[in-house]
């Protein structure tokens, strides 16, 4: 039997590496894409065992809801980005810099 | 029966949107027509939710009286800023029905997550409202700043979805329930410094994070200035009013319901949060020179009286921001209303310089400007100087002397730049084709007036915030 603080350190460090996935990639928005949908495993890997954890349906249904959330949030994100390619032709990070002041 | 006699005006609007999609197939060629539609929906929506029901559903859904007066001032807030949009559109000649859809949906957004009484109808509530943003930001979609701006918002906020479910599935974890007043009650029975004790608190600071974020306010503040930037101004006005006032509620609900007991912790996270936004939006506006930008920044610090306000855990406090709340999205929309009247050189307005020279062309305008900023700076005989006088008060009340003392020196400095729109508009003169396209200008007129009489009679909407937080709170804190 694996103590359940073994997955709840799990789905952090997946966190943590998602969130640096984000601060730190410089070069592709789709890899930033790629972070979210890591972050978002990361937290239904949390529901699902502490859920299990507690003997409660609750949490395992929210992963289902996330699930679809989602699923909804990257296909509008892709949709975004291909708006971005036909303006700007490039999906680079670093060429996001038109609005400054 | 008693079902569905509940949520009539969320049902409308959702019926409501997809009969629009259906009408507007066949109308392409009247648009005035689906648009009138539009706004008949609304009003319908708004009669039944200030008549709504008192009732809540499995305890994950509540209908109040509080909530209901808070829902029709959201679809009146709607109101004014679809009329707004309407004729932004036409005159860009983008109109497009497909925006006022999802303006709506977003709407039904923003009335789940007041509603919520459990996590979970939160996160489908705040994520309704951020999918329907993203489209909305990104609708301009042949200028690059705006898909920019788009996929910036998009990239943050899907972030700050995520640190809210981390947050939210810690505090499951730790209370085994997602409904507001079972976690009430299992935060109420925790001990200090257990195990559990500190889950929790790591939750409520993911979610603290999170929900700044979605205010606008000043560690996450980032987005807040490239966004208002890049979308067109009639979003910009629906980003400034709407998210704001659902968001203050969801502050409110959460922090004064489940997470009532552990008040000694959030307080000081707010009222860092709230002094950092006003000294951030205060400080960081000087060197504008667009002038969404500047209003962003004047949103921040607003946004900063209003966490302020509620971190400082006393009624007046509450009474305080509910009144702010109100108070700066009138504001709000009557600053971005007119900047949706009023084209430079057949453009939107963009710089402050665009303004200059209005007082001679529009001097019916210049005025409605000039209450606006007035009101926004704080000068008494506008409402924006009660809003932030009540705010300074509750303070000193709590006796948080030295804070008052920032608040008012950050006050006279932010005056400093709404009276140089007002110095632009009235002493600069310069040969410019700057025009307002629009005659009709009873509604603008209406919420810019409404400014200075409120100002006049402030009790009437004082009396009412307070009035709205004694039936949302019984107790006293």
């Amino acid at each position: 039997m694996i103590p359940i603080s073994y997955y709840l350190i799990l789905s952090t460090i997946i966190f943590a590496i998602s969130i640096a996935g984000i601060f730190l990639n410089r070069k592709n928005i789709l890899v930033l894409l790629m972070s979210l949908e890591l972050m978002f495993l990361s937290v239904n890997f949390n529901l699902i065992t502490l859920g299990n954890y507690l003997g409660d349906l609750t949490g395992q249904v929210f992963v289902f809801f996330v699930l679809t959330v989602v699923a909804a949030e990257s296909a509008i994100g892709l949709a975004l980005l291909i708006v971005l390619f036909r303006n700007k032709k490039t999906i680079d990070v670093d060429d996001l810099s038109e609005l400054k002041g | 029966m008693i079902f569905n006699l509940l949520f009539i005006p969320e049902i409308i609007l959702s019926i409501g949107v997809m009969i629009i999609i259906v009408i507007d197939l066949f109308l392409q060629s009247h648009k005035g027509i689906t648009f009138k539609f539009i706004q008949l929906l609304l009003l319908l929506s708004g009669y039944y939710s200030i008549n709504g029901q008192v009732s809540s559903i499995y305890q994950s859904y509540e209908l109040s009286e509080f909530l209901n007066v808070i829902k029709f001032i959201l679809l009146f807030g709607s109101f004014i800023i679809f009329h707004y949009t309407y004729k932004h559109l036409k005159y860009l000649n983008n109109l497009k029905i497909e925006y006022f859809t999802i303006s709506i949906l977003g709407l039904i957004g923003t009335m789940i997550m007041i509603s919520a009484n459990s996590m979970l109808m939160l996160y489908l509530g705040i994520e309704l409202l951020s999918l329907s943003l993203y489209a909305l930001i990104g609708f301009n979609k042949n200028s690059s700043l705006s898909s920019e701006a788009a996929i910036k918002y998009y990239v943050l906020g899907a972030m700050s979805s995520g640190i809210l479910l981390f947050g939210i599935s810690l505090i499951y974890g730790f209370t085994g329930s997602i409904i507001y007043s079972d976690i009430a009650e299992v935060i109420n029975a925790t001990e200090m410094n257990s195990v559990e004790y500190f889950g929790i608190i790591f939750g409520i600071v993911f979610i603290t994070a999170s929900l700044c974020f979605k205010f606008g306010a000043a560690p996450f503040h980032m987005w807040v200035p490239d966004i208002y930037q890049g979308s067109l101004v009639s979003t910009t006005t629906l980003l400034s009013t709407l998210p704001k006032i659902a968001v203050f509620i969801v502050f409110l609900k959460l922090y004064y319901i489940p997470f009532i007991s552990m008040k000694s912790m959030w307080s000081d996270i707010l009222l860092f949060v709230g002094m950092l936004s006003i000294v951030i939006g205060s400080i960081f506006a000087l060197t504008q020179t667009n002038i969404k930008r500047l209003l962003a920044y004047s949103a921040i610090s607003n946004i900063g009286f209003i966490i302020l306000a509620l971190g400082i855990v006393s009624n007046e406090g509450i009474q305080a921001s509910l009144y702010y709340t109100i108070v700066y999205s009138l504001t709000a929309l009557a600053s971005f209303g007119i900047i949706t009247h009023i084209t430079c050189n057949s453009h939107g307005i963009e710089k402050i310089s665009d303004l200059s020279g209005l007082s001679q062309t529009h001097p019916y305008y210049a005025i409605l400007i000039l209450i606006t900023m007035l009101s926004s700076a704080g000068i008494p005989p506008m409402i924006g100087f009660h809003a932030k006088l009540i705010v300074i008060t509750a303070l000193i009340d709590s006796s948080y002397i030295i804070l008052s003392v920032i608040v008012v020196i950050m006050t006279v400095i932010s005056a400093y730049y709404y009276l140089k729109i007002i110095k632009t508009i009235y002493f600069d003169s310069r040969e410019d084709l700057i025009s307002v396209y629009s005659n009709d200008s009873l509604i603008l007129s209406l919420n810019s007036i409404s400014l200075l009489i409120l100002g006049i009679f402030p009790y009437y909407l004082f009396d009412l915030s307070s009035y709205l937080i004694g039936l949302l709170f019984a107790i006293s804190f």
